[in-house]
C-alpha cells in the first residue's frame, strides 16, 4: 500500500541505522508513547537493531491496557443486563476484570457485539430500538472523534437508547506524570503521530519546554520510527529541548481542527484512572454537561466497584517503562496472552503482548542489558535461562 | 460517508473531519474515522531525502 510500505524499505532502514551509528556519542534513552509504535518497534525488531545506541523505554499509551479495572467491571455489569447490548472493540474482549471478563460473559450469552467502528453502535441503536445500546468508549484522541461524532450523531437523531461507557484518555497528562515521577529516566520522547494528527504539536511543545525533553512526533512504520529515533538523538547530542516533527505526511502543527472541534463539543476533560497507574488529575473525557443523558455512567447510576488486581501483574510498571515484559516473572508462565494476567498481555498494542507475539524470550533480554558496549551477537546463541513460553499459533500470530 | 480502499478492501468510512478530501485523496484512518488527508507532497518529499541520504552513503 502506498505510503506503508515505502517507508519499510530495507535500504532506508540500513542507512539511517549507520546514520545512528556514526552520530550517537553515548546511549541515549528514549520513549515512545505510542502502544501502536511499541507493536511496530518489537515486530520489526527495531530496539534490538538500535540497542547499542538507544534504550527504549515502552509508554503508557494503549488504550485497552490503561482501562481502568472499575470501568471494565462495570462494562461487565452492564453486558450482563439482558436489556442492554454493549458496544466494544475485539480487544478488550479478554481483558482480565476483577471477576469476569467480556469473552466469557458472551460466550455465556450475554449481549456484546464486537464493533470496528464507534459509529457502528449508532447504528445498531436504531436497529434495535428496544435495547440499550452501550458503547464502551476506550481510547486516546485518535479515538475520541470518532467516539464524539457517535454521540452527536445519536443526539441528531433523537436516540434515547445510546449511552457511552467513556474510558477515553489523554496522553500529555500521562506523559507528564511520567517527566515527573522522582525516577523518571526518560530523555527523549518519540511523540504520538496519530493522536498528534488529531491534537497537532502545541501540548507537546509545552511538555517540551516544561520538562527540557525533546518530543519528536513519529510515525509507525520502521523507517518512520528510525527516522524519529535519529532525529532524537541529533536534538539530545545538540542539547536542544525542542519538538520536531518526523510524521510530515500526517501531523500539522495545528492538528486536524474539524476533528478537535467534534471532541470539543461532544465532551469534557475529567479526571481518570488508569490501570495499573492510579488516578491521574485532568486525564480524560466524559459526555459534555449538554450531553448528559449519553453518559452510561449516569445513565445507569453505575456504582463504583473496587475490584482486585492479580497481585502477580506489573502492568503499571510496564505501562509507565520502569519495567520490560521479560523483567515481569509471570511473562510467558503463567501470563500468556491465552491465559493474561493483565491487559498489557492482552492488546496486540500492549508491550507485553508484541514481546510474546514476536518470540521475546527472558534470556533475550538479558543479553541486551549485558552487551552494552560490546558488539551484538547473534541472537541464536543466546543461552537459555528461563522457560520458553509456548510458541504462539499461526492463528493468534495472523489476528 | 465515503468509501476507502486499503488495499483490496473497500469499506465506508466516515469524512467529517477531511471536508476538503477529493476521489483518489489519501486518508489516515482509525476505527472507521478520516483523522486527516496524507500530505503527498511532504511525504514525497521526505522518501526523497532519505533516499538521496542513503544513496550518498552509499557512495
Amino acid at each position: 500500500m502506498k505510503y506503508v510500505d515505502d517507508y519499510r524499505d530495507s535500504k532506508l532502514i540500513a542507512s539511517l541505522l549507520r546514520r545512528l551509528r556514526d552520530l550517537a556519542s553515548r546511549r541515549w534513552t528514549l520513549m515512545e508513547v505510542c502502544g501502536g509504535q511499541t507493536q511496530s518497534i518489537v515486530r520489526y525488531g527495531l530496539d534490538e537493531l538500535v540497542s547499542e545506541q538507544i534504550e527504549l523505554l515502552h509508554g503508557p499509551g494503549c488504550p485497552v491496557c490503561v482501562t481502568p479495572l472499575h470501568l471494565l467491571d462495570a462494562a461487565c455489569e452492564l453486558a450482563s443486563d439482558p436489556n442492554v447490548l454493549l458496544c466494544s472493540f475485539g480487544d478488550m474482549l479478554r481483558v482480565p476484570g476483577s471477576s469476569s471478563n467480556l469473552a466469557a460473559l458472551k460466550s455465556a450469552g450475554a449481549g456484546i457485539r464486537v464493533i470496528y467502528s464507534p459509529l457502528d453502535a449508532v447504528a445498531l441503536a436504531e436497529r434495535f430500538p428496544t435495547r440499550q445500546v452501550v458503547l464502551f468508549a476506550i481510547g486516546f484522541e485518535t479515538t475520541a472523534p470518532a467516539n464524539a461524532t457517535a454521540l452527536l450523531l445519536a443526539h441528531q437523531r433523537k436516540l434515547t437508547n445510546f449511552s457511552l461507557l467513556s474510558s477515553m484518555v489523554l496522553v500529555p497528562p500521562a506523559v507528564a506524570a511520567i517527566f515527573d515521577a522522582p525516577h523518571n529516566r526518560v530523555q527523549a520522547l518519540l511523540g504520538p503521530g496519530h493522536v498528534c494528527s488529531v491534537v497537532g504539536s502545541g501540548d507537546y511543545e509545552r511538555l517540551s519546554a516544561r520538562y527540557q525533553v525533546p518530543i519528536v512526533i513519529t510515525g509507525f512504520e520502521p523507517v518512520d520510527l528510525l527516522e524519529g529515533m535519529l532525529r532524537s538523538v541529533a536534538l539530545l547530542e545538540t542539547a536542544q529541548a525542542s519538538v520536531d516533527i518526523q510524521y510530515v505526511r500526517a501531523v500539522k502543527a495545528e492538528g486536524n481542527p474539524e476533528a478537535r472541534r467534534a471532541v470539543e463539543r461532544a465532551f469534557e476533560v475529567c479526571d481518570r484512572t488508569w490501570r495499573g497507574i492510579g488516578v491521574i488529575p485532568a486525564s480524560g473525557l466524559r459526555p459534555a454537561p449538554a450531553f448528559a443523558e449519553f453518559d452510561a455512567e449516569k445513565r445507569f447510576q453505575l456504582r463504583v466497584l473496587q475490584g482486585a488486581e492479580n497481585p502477580a501483574c506489573i502492568s503499571g510498571q510496564i505501562l509507565t517503562g520502569a519495567k520490560k515484559p521479560t523483567e515481569c516473572p509471570a511473562f510467558g508462565a503463567p501470563c500468556t496472552p491465552e491465559q493474561p494476567l493483565g491487559a498489557t498481555m492482552v492488546s496486540q498494542e500492549g508491550a507485553c503482548a508484541a514481546y510474546y507475539h514476536n518470540q521475546r524470550k527472558r534470556s533475550h533480554a538479558a543479553l541486551v542489558a549485558n552487551r552494552s558496549g560490546s558488539r551484538v551477537s547473534p541472537l541464536t546463541s543466546a543461552p537459555e535461562t528461563a522457560p520458553r513460553p509456548a510458541a504462539p499459533s499461526s492463528k493468534e500470530r495472523s489476528l | 460517508m465515503g468509501v476507502v480502499e486499503f488495499g483490496a478492501v473497500h469499506k465506508e468510512v466516515c469524512l467529517d473531519a477531511v471536508p476538503t478530501a477529493r476521489i483518489g485523496d489519501f486518508v489516515l484512518v482509525h476505527v472507521g474515522y478520516a483523522l486527516t488527508l496524507l500530505n503527498a507532497t511532504e511525504a514525497d518529499a521526505l522518501l526523497a531525502l532519505l533516499h538521496d541520504l542513503a544513496a550518498e552513503m552509499d557512495s
